[in-house]
Parts: structure tokens; sequence; C-alpha cells
């Protein structure tokens, strides 16, 4: 929480910035963490966005030609589709279907969306200050559930090799915030509140051929896998790690079956 | 506004799309479309590349719809937001493939600015500035269309060809004002 108890005039400005998209660089940076760390700050985030929602709302509508509804109708009608349509409904239904072609370009997305070094430095900073209460998930791989660190036992980064990853949502919202102590092989989480009853989020990273292999539920706020030799290898610079929600009475999956609801890209520091 | 549902029906048709409806896309295709092109175009400013985003937007609908809860927003805004997203995503990878080599190099601000031009940039700048004081839905309006467009300061700066530091000032004056304004939506 703020230590004045309510934001100054310059937090709600840096929220406002943050909010809007106005924000760069250290002021990105520095709101990122304020929102993990900070309720009432995040909370104005908040609000700030939920204005500027309501400026999205008061836009007058425009027309909409009949071909784009035809487009997209055999993805949801079974309708007929048209020979000039072919292609771009082609285009869609890649999108859907192929799951790694649709993560490469959340991937893409996400790169021009997330922060840069100094931003995952301080996300880095956030997910290793986890308490001791943090949960711990095995992979199915691994065998060993057992946390790695706890308060008492506080990480050193300066003598680690250490990456971290932002998955945001379509959104932009952090998904999940991930910490990979590459020494130890664990892989820390801080994860967003889903709301859902049977289905959990499950994290995956893609290996060279763009297969995804499971790294096992996310089913908490704040998590530390123990990761199996097999994963660590994949998890090196530039390994896509992604987000899907399922079924948590059949997990861990060999392949995903939810819509990606966002990627990130491992980068080491 | 969108038209002819309200927000608890759209709501509904979201959790039908979750639980894999596809039906249900057409009734919510038909009530936000329109809406949602208009938030496409604000963005991108160019009609036919809006209607390939607007598609797109609905299959990330289509997609995404399990993860729309209705206790963090209303649903339109939730609509509202991806169809911007995926229209500022559109325009930053087609302004990325447009940038020229000289594009590259372009300052925000001219260092080689001599002094008299400086001095009497500011004061035109300062002018301006009281000008637009006095005009504050035309100042909030420079915030929605940055909001719109995903600009951030740097963009913002470029386009009006002035300082960061100006530009900031500017913004930060508004955004003063509007705060009051905001948690009483």
């Amino acid at each position: 929480m703020t230590e004045r108890g309510i934001l100054s005039e310059e937090l709600d400005l840096l929220a406002a910035e943050y909010a809007l998209g106005l924000a760069e660089g250290v002021e990105h940076a520095r709101a990122v963490m304020l929102e993990t760390t900070d309720g009432e700050f995040a909370l104005r985030v908040a609000q700030w966005r939920d204005h500027a929602a309501n400026w999205l709302e008061d836009i007058e509508g425009e027309s909409v030609g009949e071909h784009v509804w035809r487009r997209l109708a055999p993805l949801f009608e079974g309708a007929p589709i048209a020979a000039n349509d072919a292609a771009i409904l082609a285009d869609v239904r890649d999108e859907t279907t192929d799951w790694a072609a649709q993560a490469q370009s959340w991937q893409t997305r996400s790169y021009l969306a997330i922060a840069a070094s100094l931003v995952l430095a301080i996300l880095l900073g956030t997910v290793l200050t986890m308490g001791a209460g943090s949960g711990t998930v095995g992979t199915g791989q691994a065998g060993d559930t057992a946390p790695i660190a706890n308060a008492q036992d506080p990480i050193e980064p300066a003598v680690r090799n250490l990456a971290v990853a932002q998955i945001p949502s379509a959104e932009g919202v952090p998904l999940i915030s991930a910490a990979l102590d590459s020494d130890q092989g664990a892989l820390r989480l801080r994860v967003a509140e889903f709301d859902t009853v049977d289905k959990a989020p499950e994290l995956w990273v893609l290996d060279a051929t763009g297969t995804p292999n499971s790294l096992g539920l996310v089913d908490g706020r704040e998590l530390t896998i123990q990761l199996s030799a097999e994963l660590r290898a994949l998890l090196v610079e530039g390994a896509i790690i992604a987000v899907t929600l399922e079924d948590r009475e059949t997990a861990p999956h060999d392949a995903p079956t939810g819509a990606i609801l966002g990627t990130g890209e491992l980068v080491i520091l | 506004m969108h038209s002819g549902i309200t927000p608890d029906e759209m709501s509904h048709l979201l959790a039908q799309l979750a639980d894999g409806k596809r039906s249900s896309m057409r009734l919510l295709y038909e009530a936000t479309a329109p809406q949602l092109f208009a938030i496409i175009i604000k963005v991108t400013r160019e009609r036919s590349s809006a209607e390939d985003i607007l598609q797109e937007t609905y299959i990330k609908i289509w997609n995404n719809a399990a993860g729309y809860d209705p206790g963090k927003a209303q649903p339109f805004a939730w609509l509202a937001t991806i169809a911007r997203n995926s229209a500022i995503d559109w325009q930053r990878s087609h302004y990325q493939r447009k940038v020229t080599p000289q594009d590259s190099f372009e300052l925000v601000e001219d260092e080689a600015e001599s002094a008299d031009d400086r001095i009497e940039r500011r004061q035109l700048e300062k002018r301006l500035e009281e000008v637009l004081a006095q005009l504050p839905q035309e100042r909030e309006a420079e915030i929605r269309d940055a909001f719109f467009r995903g600009n951030s300061y740097t963009d913002l700066a470029r386009a009006a060809k002035l300082p960061l530091g100006t530009i900031k000032s500017r913004i930060r004056r508004t955004l003063l004002q509007l705060r009051k304004k905001v948690g009483d939506d």
C-alpha cells in the first residue's frame, strides 16, 4: 500500500499515464512494479482504464459491409464460402487451428507490448521476493515438488543465471510474471486471478519445432515450479511460453486444448 | 452506442461463446460490430484494413471468451479493448514496415536549434498553451486520441514536432483536471 494511505498527485499521474499507454521506459517499469505491489495504485490504474473504456463506448458506430460477416460466418454458422473470400478465410482458419502459428502471432504482438529489460529486471525483483507462503507445483515430469526457497533463504541474483518473462492477456494485462533460476531449475510465477471453476491455467513452453510442452497447471497466485532436466533444456533465451485454460482433473496434458490466453518470451538477464 | 442488447445479455452471449456455442457469435456481432469497427477505424484511419482487423477481433473474442470476467469489466469495455489493441498492434506493425532509414534517425528535439529560434518557439508554445488551457474539451480530446491510437509521449512529441517535455507538461495538466472525474464513472 502507499505510505500515506492515499495516492499522491504524482502517483495518480503515473497511474493515468500507465493506464492510458503514455508512460515509457523507467516510468513504465515503475508503474508495472507498483501495480503488482501497491493495491491502491492498482485500483487507480483500473479506474483510469475504466474511464478510458468509456471513451471507447462513446464512439459512434460505423456501418460494416455484409461481406465482413460472410467471411466469418463459416467459422460460426457453417455457411457456404464465397470464392473470393477463400484466401481471407484461410488466414482466419489458420489463426484458429494452427496452435504453433497462433502462439508465434501472439508472441510477436506481446513482444511489442512487453517492456524492455528494465521492466523485466524489476519484475524479476518482484517475483524473486515472493514470500515463503508461495505454493509449489510439480510438472508431472520433475518429481520433486518441495519449495526451493523461502524468506529465510534469500536468493542472490548477482551470482545466479536468471531469466524472466511476462505473459500479457489480449488486453495487455499481465497474466503471468515468471522468473527462471536456471541454476536451481526453479521457475517462480506470479499468476493473475482466473475466475474458473473446473479449469485452471496451464503453462507451456514451445520447443524448437513449435510443439508445446506442459509446465503443469499454475493453479494459485504465487508458485514455484521445480523443473525436470528436459524442461530446463527448453527454457532458453527466446523460448516462448504460453498459457491456456485446461481441465484440472486430467492435468498435465500432452497438448493444449484451450485457446491461448497469452504468450511471452524468455529473456536472459 | 451498441444497440438492441443489454450488458447482461452481452455477458450471457460471451458466456455461451466460452461454452463453445458458436452460433451466439452472430448475435454478438450484430450488436457490436458497428461500434468495434468505428473504434478500429479511429485507430487505423483506414477502412479496408479495419475490416480485416475487425474479423481478427472476433476471432480473438471467440478464442478468449473463457477469460472474460464480468466482475472485472463491463462486457462492451472488454470487447472494445480487444478491438483497440488489435488495431494498435496492426498500426505498429504497419508503421514498422514503412520505416525508412531516415525515419530511424528522426529526433524528437532538434539539438541544433539556435538560441533565437528556441526562444521564439518557446514563446509561441507558451501562447499556444495559454489558448489551449481555455479549451478543456479540446485538451481532453487530445488525450482521448492518444489513447485510441496507442500513442506514448514520444509518439505525441514526434507527431506534434514538439519537445518531449512540452508534450508531457501539456498532457499532465489535462490529466490533473481529469483525475477528479476518474473513479466517479
